[in-house]
């Protein structure tokens, strides 16, 4: 269910949209005779990336984002859904796709693997351009002047090969890397995770300044609650490919209203060590996403668990303009005994 | 705007520019004393051989009765004569171009048809993996060298059928390390990233792959330099490469069989020249192997 | 023995190492004490140096390549002078580490059961029933389900948060008396992490372990410490308890470090991020290494390395002009 009804003025201004997307992979069962068991990786996920805003992602392991974020690249196919890119659907065929590309650009999470490792930092940049067709000279001056401006002086990167630089210097690549092709939308997967906390914290404070120079659109995907309260204007909460909860940042990390939200904020360790942790929130790992049970799927680690919610998969309950919640509970008319209208 | 500018001292003390990945591996090897003993030697044999004309005045297939399996040392001869009188020397120069021939030639085509083969097999995935992979396993599954002799004894002797069996033997092998090391280098970041910017596959394949399955397939296929020689040798030593009278170095081992009692170490030079030169070929691998763990 | 001698101490500990451009000083001058059923938090970013001084505890760095100096004193033994057989029993008996990845650090071909035995059998005389006994008792200390089942699982048939477990299970399994801890909730996801960190507490209080907790996350150390100590490329720059450095820290990067976290930022407004980046270890500047990205530099910080010197609140700051910056 999206934040906003449809065909609303507000909707063109949609720099991005996801609408029901889906997708399962087919797991290569044990033994000969078994059946084939398919993993439902994202389910029935939509959600709408406003213009000049930063939506954020989170989840733990297996909850989807980063398929998600992958299926928004048209990475991989989608099984059901539609992506609209300013009011408009993407369609299928290789010329739409290749101009989508400009549009919508992603970051991966800095790793060795990042960069190709036989090619300088500047042909790294510039291949995106040439791809597109624009001339040598012109993607090379693109190149020096996109390094410049996420803080790497082209005098001495562009001809470096990416083994002699740090992870953070590496990222800031990867992010010029990202803008060679001018695009509209920018997706985050886990971009600063692998970065030392001072590191991240500079990279942060750029993409900061870049979204307002360049007039951007983000898409943050992270575990960390932490980056994504701060970096973002609203959030999506995942659990084993499904949206449980989302809104404003301000609704959702003050007042979650899903379980799984509530335990998962207050799972971040405390940073007074006065004030230590002293209860666990939630028990056992994040369940496996092969053959799903019914019901919600959060049930079998939810301590407000009962009947309805093994049962029957919770509807979306508009809780305000601006939050959105999965769950049994929050829905008056859903026969849970302790279902209310307002958030816990 | 940012004026995030990184000023750290790490990066003003690496020379600019910096040194691409080959540069680095040559620098490395040669530093590794044995790998580049062997490259020189292969490096002068090659030379040699080129230049056979004008390092000996004699024609190697001219021989005089007279001067019959002379011994090594002779006067007018370094090495000797072989058994129809003509000097070793000039023989095993001369012979030396078609025995390194058929090294290097059936190694550069396989390196050419089963890389393709394997780089759109590992690259593409599937379908298309499955039938070329299964393919390469059912001519794979043959010993190497029977092969070599079935298909050069069915198109008949020769030096251009040996070479084609040569060819024919050696893809397989090549069609799995290239598949293997693509597959690998596929799944990568960057070439996620790559694909994310909206270039095709060959273009993909053509910046981001090539150069990066380079090092372990140019590994593999210098070591099956020396394999190719040895084949090679083995086919025109049972008759299946080169005929008489050219002089090829399998082909002189089998002529000389009958010297080995009178003469045995002049019997014995073609096979000291197949030697040194399969094991310079496997030495330089495994130096390319270690020089090429740079970064 | 005396209850004031720390456990483990050391002293002047000073670790370089070979490499094809030449010497690399990992970790200079080192004087840490863990003291007993005390818990020391080691924090610090990649090249401080935190990872390189916990392997040296347990003798882990390759020795060819490794040049170490200075004393590692258990129970008044010195660690680097111990005899190959004396070193075995050592490893996993009086001290024990837990490593980052479990995935990686687990032997895949061995099941859980047959890894915690064999260290059993190892460092005591039990029968191969009386491991086994043990090995279930240590599964179910840390709280893995079903645990009798899992004994005959693989690492690979278990999830990351499980493995986690299993480690713990595995470096107890033979009652040390300092457990060393890498970084070991860093790959778990959130809700994970915390059951973790609420084990290894509950634990360290009932077994009464000392234990050094290496980690980059404050938030962690926070819940975790009793003590901490700051590393920076390759020294210790600050130590104190938990709440003296993490409260009022006082050497400049610690309250760089503490300042520029996302937990305290506000949205819309730049984070106080430290400028510049830590320095290559095979490069450092001469005098104090955190002097070109502090903003309190004189010209004195640059001519010599400040020492580690012990202020008036029992805590020790690294740095020349920490008079002056007030807590």
């Amino acid at each position: 269910m999206s934040l906003q009804a449809e065909g609303t003025p507000q909707a063109s201004e949609n720099a991005l949209e996801a609408i029901g997307l889906s997708k399962s992979f087919a797991v290569r069962s044990q033994g000969i005779l078994d059946k084939p068991k398919t993993v439902s990786a994202v389910s029935d996920v939509s959600f709408q990336l406003k213009q000049g805003q930063t939506l954020g992602i989170v989840g733990e392991s297996g909850c989807g984002k980063s398929t998600t974020a992958r299926l928004l690249m048209q990475l991989i196919k989608k099984d059901a859904g539609e992506i609209r890119f300013k009011g408009t659907s993407v369609q299928n065929d290789a010329a739409a796709l290749k101009a989508f590309r400009r549009q919508v650009q992603m970051v991966f999470q800095d790793s060795s693997a990042s960069l190709n490792p036989r090619l300088t930092i500047e042909q790294s940049i510039m291949f995106g351009p040439l791809v597109h067709g624009q001339t040598k000279q012109h993607a090379l001056e693109k190149a020096h002047s996109l390094l410049q401006r996420v803080g790497l002086e082209p005098a001495q990167f562009s001809r470096r090969y990416p083994h002699e630089i740090s992870g953070g210097q590496r990222q800031r690549v990867n992010i010029a890397r990202a803008l060679a092709l001018d695009p509209q939308v920018v997706i985050f997967d886990e971009a600063v995770s692998a970065l030392d906390k001072s590191v991240e914290a500079q990279v942060l404070n750029l993409l900061q300044d870049l979204k307002e120079d360049l007039g951007l659109s983000y898409i943050f995907i992270s575990h960390d609650l932490n980056v994504v309260r701060y970096i973002s204007d609203e959030v999506v909460v995942m659990y084993l490919g499904r949206i449980v909860e989302h809104g404003s940042v301000e609704r959702v990390y003050n007042h979650p209203a899903h379980p799984y939200t509530q335990a998962l904020l207050a799972s971040m360790p405390s940073i007074d060590p006065e004030s230590r942790t002293l209860q666990s929130p939630i028990t056992g790992d994040p369940p496996s996403p092969i053959d799903l049970p019914p019901g919600c799927s959060f049930a079998p680690r939810c301590r407000h668990a009962s009947v309805v919610c093994e049962r029957q998969s919770p509807p979306s309950t508009r809780l305000s303009s601006e939050h959105v919640v999965t769950c049994h509970l929050s829905n008056p008319a859903s026969g849970h005994p302790n279902a209310q209208s307002t958030p816990l | 705007m940012s004026t995030l500018v990184d000023n750290s001292p790490v990066t003003t003390n690496i020379p600019m520019p910096a040194h691409g990945y080959w540069h680095r591996v040559w620098r490395k090897l040669l530093k590794d004393k044995v790998a580049i003993s062997c490259l020189s030697i292969l490096v002068i044999m090659v030379l040699m051989v080129i230049l056979a004309p004008i390092l000996t005045p004699y024609d190697p297939s001219v021989g005089s009765v007279m001067t019959r399996l002379k011994p090594v040392g002779t006067e007018g001869h370094i090495l000797g004569t072989d058994e129809l009188g003509r000097d070793m020397a000039t023989r095993l120069l001369y012979g030396g171009r078609l025995s390194l021939i058929m090294g290097f030639l059936p190694v550069a085509l396989a390196l050419l048809i089963g890389g393709a083969l394997g780089t759109i097999a590992g690259f593409v995935g599937g379908k298309v993996n499955t039938l070329i992979m299964r393919c390469t396993d059912v001519v794979f599954a043959f010993p190497s060298i029977l092969l070599a002799v079935a298909i050069a004894g069915a198109l008949g002797a020769g030096l251009a059928n040996a070479l084609l069996a040569l060819t024919i033997v050696l893809i397989p092998p090549l069609v799995r390390v290239t598949e293997s090391a693509t597959t690998q280098v596929r799944q990568l970041e960057y070439v996620e990233a790559a694909r994310a910017s909206g270039a095709n596959s060959l273009t993909i394949i053509r910046v981001h792959i090539l150069g990066n399955i380079l090092g372990p397939v140019l590994v593999y296929a210098t070591s099956l330099l020396s394999v190719s020689i040895i084949i090679g040798a083995g086919l025109s030593f049972i008759g299946l490469g080169a005929k008489p009278p050219s002089a090829e170095w399998g082909l002189m081992l089998n002529t000389l069989r009958s010297a080995i009692y009178s003469q045995p170490l002049i019997a014995a030079l073609p096979g000291v020249c197949i030697f040194a030169v399969s094991l310079s070929f496997n030495l330089l691998s495994d130096g390319l192997r270690s020089a090429m763990e740079v970064d | 023995m005396n209850a004031e001698t720390p456990l483990l101490s050391l002293e002047s500990l000073n670790v370089r190492f070979k490499t094809e451009s030449g010497v690399v000083p990992a970790v200079q001058d080192i004087n840490l004490t863990l003291n007993r059923g005390e818990v020391l938090g080691l924090i610090g970013e990649s090249g401080s140096g935190k990872s390189v001084t916990l392997r040296s505890i347990l003798r882990l760095l390759p020795e060819r390549r490794t040049n170490i100096s200075g004393r590692i004193l258990f129970d008044q033994q010195d660690v680097l002078k111990l005899g190959a057989k004396a070193l075995s029993s050592y490893r996993g008996g009086d001290v024990s580490m837990v490593f980052q990845e479990p995935a990686t650090s687990l032997d895949p071909v061995f099941s859980i059961g047959k890894q915690i035995s064999e260290a059993v059998r190892r460092h005591t005389s039990a029968s191969r029933s009386e491991a086994r006994a043990r090995a279930l008792g240590m599964l179910k200390l840390v709280k893995i389900p079903s645990a009798e089942s899992r004994l005959s699982n693989f690492p690979h048939e278990m999830s990351g948060g499980m493995r986690q477990r299993a480690m713990i299970a595995l470096a107890l399994s033979c009652e040390p008396k300092v457990l060393l801890a890498d970084e070991p909730t860093t790959a778990l996801d959130a809700t994970v992490q915390i059951q973790v960190i609420l084990l290894l507490r509950e634990l360290q209080e009932r077994m009464g372990m000392s234990t050094i907790f290496v980690t980059h996350d404050v938030g962690v150390a926070a819940e975790v410490s009793d003590r901490i100590a700051v590393m920076y490329a390759g020294r210790i720059v600050e130590t104190g308890t938990a709440k003296q450095v993490l409260m009022s820290p006082r050497h400049p990067y610690t309250r760089g470090l503490l300042g520029s976290t996302v937990n305290g930022a506000v949205r819309g407004q730049k984070i106080n991020a430290i400028p510049g980046v830590p320095p290559d270890l095979s490069q450092l500047p001469a005098g104090c290494a955190f002097a070109p990205r502090c903003q309190y530099r004189r010209d004195e910080c640059t001519q010599a390395v400040p020492p580690l010197t012990m202020q008036a609140d029992n805590r020790q700051i690294a740095c020349l002009r920490v008079a002056e910056i007030s807590a």
